[in-house]
């Protein structure tokens, strides 16, 4: 399991915040997490034509990849 | 709060669990296909456990439907039988197997992100002082590189593909 090194630059540029707002960030982001792949989830057993089955997995990849640089874009700027 | 750090607190905020919602929503096939893995596995033991309990401590009685008297045929000896999925449906303890697997995933990967990203921040902040702006550009450069990860593999994926 690959850990997101998405969140590196995002905690490194928060290096002013105090150990509290960090652990509010992380808290955060581990529930966002949870919450949105329980409810993919959810949403493919209980819809039968769920778009994301269907979709080639390259195209995850890039959009995978578009988000990362949006997001390297967003926290340099 | 300065109003700087409220600003960087906000933009951080905002910015990480945008990424974590649409990255986790994006890798979802992925995952799914590791769920599917991992409820294989556990379905596969609790058939293996069944046809253990048949094979070895029940007698199995077969019921003819099509019997005008609703004969029942019982074996002795004991038989395994294939998995009786309709059984396994009525369980239903593999929909709270599912989610609690991907809260767990999502759980462990969270935390293993949060985990390396703490690391290289205390890093960056006790022993690397001066070079906190370096180790930040490091980190931007670290996303590009794995995006562009991503768009190779995506390739070689639809390459691949039939």
């Amino acid at each position: 399991m690959l850990p997101d090194f998405a969140i590196i630059p995002l905690l490194l540029t928060g290096s002013t915040l105090s150990s509290q707002q960090i652990g509010v960030i992380i808290a955060v982001f581990i529930s966002v997490g949870v919450a949105t792949l329980l409810a993919v989830v959810a949403a493919a057993s209980l819809i039968a034509d769920f778009a994301l089955k269907k979709v080639n997995p390259a195209y995850f990849d890039y959009l995978v990849s578009f988000l990362l640089f949006i997001t390297a874009v967003f926290v340099y700027f | 709060m300065k109003n700087r750090d409220r600003r960087a607190y906000k933009r951080i905020f905002i910015c990480s669990n945008f990424n974590r919602l649409i990255n986790i929503s994006a890798a979802s096939g992925k995952v799914f296909s590791l769920c599917k893995f991992f409820l294989k596995s556990v379905s596969n033991i609790y058939i293996l456990a069944r046809l253990y309990n048949r094979t070895f401590n029940q007698n199995v009685s077969i019921n003819f439907a099509g019997c005008h008297d609703g004969c029942n045929v019982s074996y002795d000896s004991p038989r395994p039988l294939a998995p009786d999925n309709d059984h396994i449906k009525k369980v239903g303890i593999f929909e709270c197997k599912k989610y609690s697997i991907a809260s767990s995933i999502a759980v462990i990967h969270g935390a293993l992100s949060s985990a390396i990203a703490v690391a290289v921040l205390y890093v960056g902040l006790f022993f690397l002082k001066k070079f906190v702006q370096d180790i930040t550009f490091a980190g931007l450069l670290l996303l590009i590189i794995i995006g562009v990860y991503f768009v190779v593999n995506g390739y070689i994926e639809r390459t691949k593909a039939p």
